[in-house]
């Protein structure tokens, strides 16, 4: 009996090969190489709807989406830190959204932390981060009031979303906020690009992530992952100029 | 004219498409009845999941089950001052396994089979996905350098351009599944609460 699920053989391989590269770009930032991640719009609109909602003198709703402990969740609590804290400077208010009760210890403490580093903790209000519902629509219905009856006047939506997510940035279209969203769910995204004023595709969210915790590790990770995209390209290249020769090794290879 | 329940049903979609003109009254009493029903069936589930894999299981002698009941209460240490601490255990292993669960089908699923399902004899179709896949995956490059940047401008805005091509085609198979919920939403408004039509 072999010791491998068959048909896998190949994805082991290519999976040793991309944690090797992440591993090895995480090493390089831990030496003291990190690596410069390309500029995300949607990660420099924060401060803009912070400002321009303490400006108004309207809260700013957060959401880190209404998926569980998934990857594009803690994406979205990473930014969390990073509009806590922009939030706590500026001395403006924030909203934080929850549908799964695992994410609301998170997203509190992440809160809590943000006003504690910016040396302003007694204003921080354990009503900022609100549990809605597990329910997916019920929470939809609870996040659709509380944007209206707020008035928000930015709406950040940063993780996994599903239906819900036309609801919620129709909505804060509706209040004329500034929305920024990013999802990793493929069939969200032009929901999103179609209602919001900043739009974080796919891994954009993850990249997002990782400079808003400004972890050099967490930025290794991110260049050590670019590195596995060139070698996606590389399969891709070499396996179609292979089959077009009428070779087919790559292709039985990775049927292993 | 329907049951009781058909009313109860009829009057909380109203309330709820209500928003659609505009936040009133009327929604946010379905609004506050919905999100309440949701924490009542989520309690009642909860309680039954306690009971069928931890209070049963334990009362037939499965000892383990001690571990997800210690991991489960942790999470009620941030009620504790100075104890919140507690809580990243059981978060630690949800996220754990989790990962190692969906770890396997990502390799295989999401890289290896959707690179092979590529490798296709060359035609003009072929090679627009090709070409479109590789632009698509330098748009998502982030750490080149400033020479880098420079290089990948346009295939990474030409890659920009094919997700929205792709956007838009999700978008329009998206709104047609929408409009499918909305009629059946109307036609159990017409049908089976007011009657009208058959």
């Amino acid at each position: 009996m072999s010791i491998f699920a068959p048909k896998q053989f190949f994805a082991l391989i290519s999976f040793i090969i991309m944690v090797g590269l992440v591993l090895y770009k995480v090493q390089q930032a831990r030496n003291g190489k990190v690596p410069t991640i390309r500029k995300i719009a949607g990660l420099e609109a924060i401060e803009e709807a912070v400002g321009r909602a303490t400006e108004m003198g309207r809260p700013i709703h957060y959401t880190p989406g209404t998926g569980n402990l998934v990857a594009a969740t803690f994406a979205g609590l990473e930014v969390l830190g990073l509009a806590a804290r922009t939030v706590a400077r500026y001395g403006a208010q924030i909203i934080v959204t929850i549908r799964r009760p695992l994410v609301l210890p998170i997203a509190d403490e992440i809160v809590r932390n943000s006003y504690m580093a910016e040396g302003i903790v007694e204003s921080y209000s354990p009503d900022s981060v609100r549990y809605i519902s597990s329910e997916q629509f019920a929470y939809a219905a609870g996040v659709m009031g509380i944007m209206s009856r707020e008035k928000i006047a930015a709406n950040i939506m940063l993780g996994y979303f599903l239906a819900e997510s036309l609801m919620l940035s129709e909505t804060g279209f509706k209040m004329g906020a500034i929305q920024i969203a990013g999802t990793d769910n493929r069939s969200q995204v032009p929901f999103f690009v179609a209602t919001c004023d900043y739009v974080l595709i796919g891994e954009e969210l993850f990249a997002a992530g990782a400079v808003a915790s400004g972890n050099p590790l967490k930025l290794g990770s991110i260049a050590g992952q670019d590195l596995g995209k060139i070698y996606a390209i590389l399969l891709l290249v070499i396996g179609s100029v292979t089959v077009n020769l009428g070779l087919n090794f790559l292709v039985d290879l990775m049927s292993k | 004219m329907g049951s009781i329940t058909t009313w109860m049903a009829a009057i909380g979609t109203l309330g709820l498409l209500s928003f659609a003109w505009k936040d009133n009254k009327f929604y946010s009493i379905c609004e506050h009845i919905y999100v309440a029903s949701g924490a009542a069936h989520a309690l009642v589930l909860g309680v039954k999941n306690i009971k069928a894999n931890a209070i049963i299981p334990l009362a037939e002698g499965k000892l383990l089950a001690i571990i997800p009941i210690v991991l489960g209460l942790m999470f009620y240490a941030r009620f504790i001052p100075g104890q919140m601490r507690w809580t990243r255990y059981p978060i630690a292993a949800t996220v754990g396994i989790g990962f190692g669960q969906s770890l396997p089908r990502l390799a295989s699923t999401n890289f290896v089979s959707q690179i092979r399902a590529t490798f296709k004899v060359w035609s003009f179709n072929s090679v627009l996905v090709i070409v479109g896949i590789i632009c698509v995956i330098l748009f998502f490059y982030f750490s080149a350098s400033k020479r880098g940047q420079r290089f990948l401008q346009y295939p990474s805005r030409f890659g920009r351009i094919i997700m929205m091509m792709a956007f838009g085609a999700l978008f329009g198979n998206t709104v047609m599944g929408r409009l499918s919920l909305m009629i059946g939403r109307l036609s159990f408004l017409f049908r089976d609460w007011l009657g009208i039509v058959g």
